[in-house]
């Protein structure tokens, strides 16, 4: 049996990068006949490692399709959710893959501490009920919110890992202290976290603008000509192309942690220095993880009703046409996207558009960084380096590495 | 995309940290080091090589067959992708 979740083939070497997928692109189609409500219900259970964002995706689409118009609290509700799991995320790539560049043992242990905590949190989050409980993921969403402060209440456990594993201070700390690259190069001295001892290496290796290249990032797709276009893209015939090679203005793009903090002063500074290189990408991962530690570690910046809240989903836009939903999700891996289409109460096209393919497109960021780093140096030394690299960028499916 | 296949445990190594796991027929060794307490006969979600939560029969019966379904529409998916250059077109 070939592996559903698909893989992802690298080939490096002087001659140049080449990326092949099998990832299941159009699996979504196997929606297409089914209601909405049963939509909801089952994608999460098929696309399960990142399973809230994609419920998040897929009940704002769908609730759009139907012109259902929620209070911004349950959006609120659903974002604070999607935080926990990118912490999650960002946590698996900082405690699995991060210590074996330094030659040390993968931190399983935390990481089982961190999706046990996941667990807990999230079943506090959605009223404490069952984990598998949609919750404010219910389309049209009818259950009742946990009471305001259940998130902070759920939290110290993660936090203290957070701090202990991680950050080797409190988040509040660690944001206070990074404010640029000199504080993230004084943190890195200080501190004796796999983490911090990773950026020091990177830093004293001359390694901080690995695979450093020109990729621009995926502009914001808010306004009503972007959404337009977008809903052109994924609904036309050349959707197919789209999903599995995206490019906008005819250019291939990145959407990722790094691009979504390009405006954060501590990112700004490290792109000043070491342009979209790893260091500058390392560090958009673990400001993402001290932010989100930070939130919840404090009581009133997360109570559901009161804390800023993001976009998720939302009415109809008029640019779109009745019957269709589009809805953008800030996911740990960048962007994810999904399109649908409901008529006459059964879903007639049904198409996701993951960061993967954005990132790891054959002409992307990570061609091009690979590219780079080739055109550095072709030693024995690029194979490992091209592993930290593609962990950075971090697919979301088993990669296969191949020097020619 | 961004799937986790479940599998059933079909034995576990003596220190506890690995199992075997069905899979399609095919049996395959995952790590446990992210999931307490499994047990052989039980269900989890298999990714990257780990284990990484259990989920009961029927979730996982359910969420096969789903795969299955979605499965039969991507024979043709399944092989790898050709670099873009030897696409003819390309990408929209």
């Amino acid at each position: 049996m070939s592996d559903p979740a698909g893989r992802l083939q690298v080939r490096i070497g002087a001659a140049g990068t080449t990326i092949g997928s099998s990832r299941p692109v159009r699996a979504a189609r196997v929606f297409v006949g089914k209601g909405p409500a049963e939509t909801a219900r089952l994608l999460p259970a098929l696309f399960s490692i990142c399973a809230t964002a994609q419920s998040a995706a897929s009940v704002g689409a769908l609730e759009q399709a139907q012109g259902l118009a929620l209070h911004p609290w349950v959006s609120a509700w659903r974002g604070r959710l999607v935080d926990a799991e990118t912490l999650r995320e960002h946590l698996w790539r900082i405690l699995l893959d991060w210590p074996p560049v330094l030659d040390l043992e993968p931190d399983a242990p935390a990481m089982a501490r961190v999706m046990a905590g996941f667990v807990r949190l999230r079943a506090t989050l959605t009223s404490g009920r069952d984990p598998s409980d949609l919750g404010p993921f219910a389309l049209g969403m009818t259950a009742v919110a946990p009471e305001p402060e259940a998130g902070h209440r759920a939290f110290p456990e993660l936090g203290a890992l957070v701090e202990e594993r991680v950050l080797g201070r409190p988040p509040r700390e660690w944001l206070a202290l990074v404010r640029g690259f000199d504080g993230l190069a004084q943190w890195c001295g200080q501190t004796d976290t796999p983490a911090a001892r990773l950026m020091d290496w990177l830093l004293v290796q001359g390694l901080a603008d690995l695979g450093r290249s020109e990729i621009g990032p995926l502009p914001e797709l808010g306004s009503d000509p972007c959404l337009a276009e977008l809903d052109a893209r994924l609904g036309g015939p050349g959707s197919d192309d789209f999903v599995t090679h995206p490019v906008w203005d005819g250019e291939p793009r990145e959407t990722s942690p790094l691009t979504r903090n390009l405006s954060a002063p501590l990112i700004q500074d490290m792109a000043v220095r070491f342009g979209n290189g790893i260091l500058t990408r390392l560090a958009a991962q673990l400001l993402e993880v001290a932010r989100i530690a930070s939130r919840f570690e404090t009581a009133e910046e997360v109570r559901i009703p009161e804390f800023e809240a993001r976009e998720l989903g939302g009415p109809p836009r008029q640019s779109l046409e009745p019957g269709v939903g589009l809805s953008q999700i800030p996911a740990a891996r960048g962007l994810l996207v999904h399109r649908v289409r409901v008529t006459e109460g059964r879903v007639k096209d049904y198409r996701i558009l993951a960061p993967t393919e954005w990132n790891f497109h054959p002409e992307g960021v990570v061609a091009a960084g690979l590219d780079a780093m080739a055109a550095r140096s072709d030693g024995p030394e690029l194979e490992p380096l091209a592993r930290l690299f593609i962990a950075a960028v971090d697919p979301c499916v088993e990669f296969e590495l191949v020097r020619i | 995309m961004c799937l986790a296949i479940p599998a059933k445990i079909v034995s576990i190594d003596p220190d506890g940290q690995s199992a075997r796991v069905s899979l399609g027929g095919v049996t395959k060794e995952i790590s446990l080091a992210l999931v307490e307490g499994v047990a052989v006969g039980d269900f989890v979600l298999v990714h990257v090589g780990y284990a990484l939560n259990r989920l009961s029969e029927e979730e996982a019966a359910r969420t096969l067959a789903l795969i299955s379904e979605a499965g039969m529409l991507l024979d043709e998916d399944l092989g790898v992708n050709p670099p873009l250059s030897e696409q003819a077109g390309g990408a929209a």
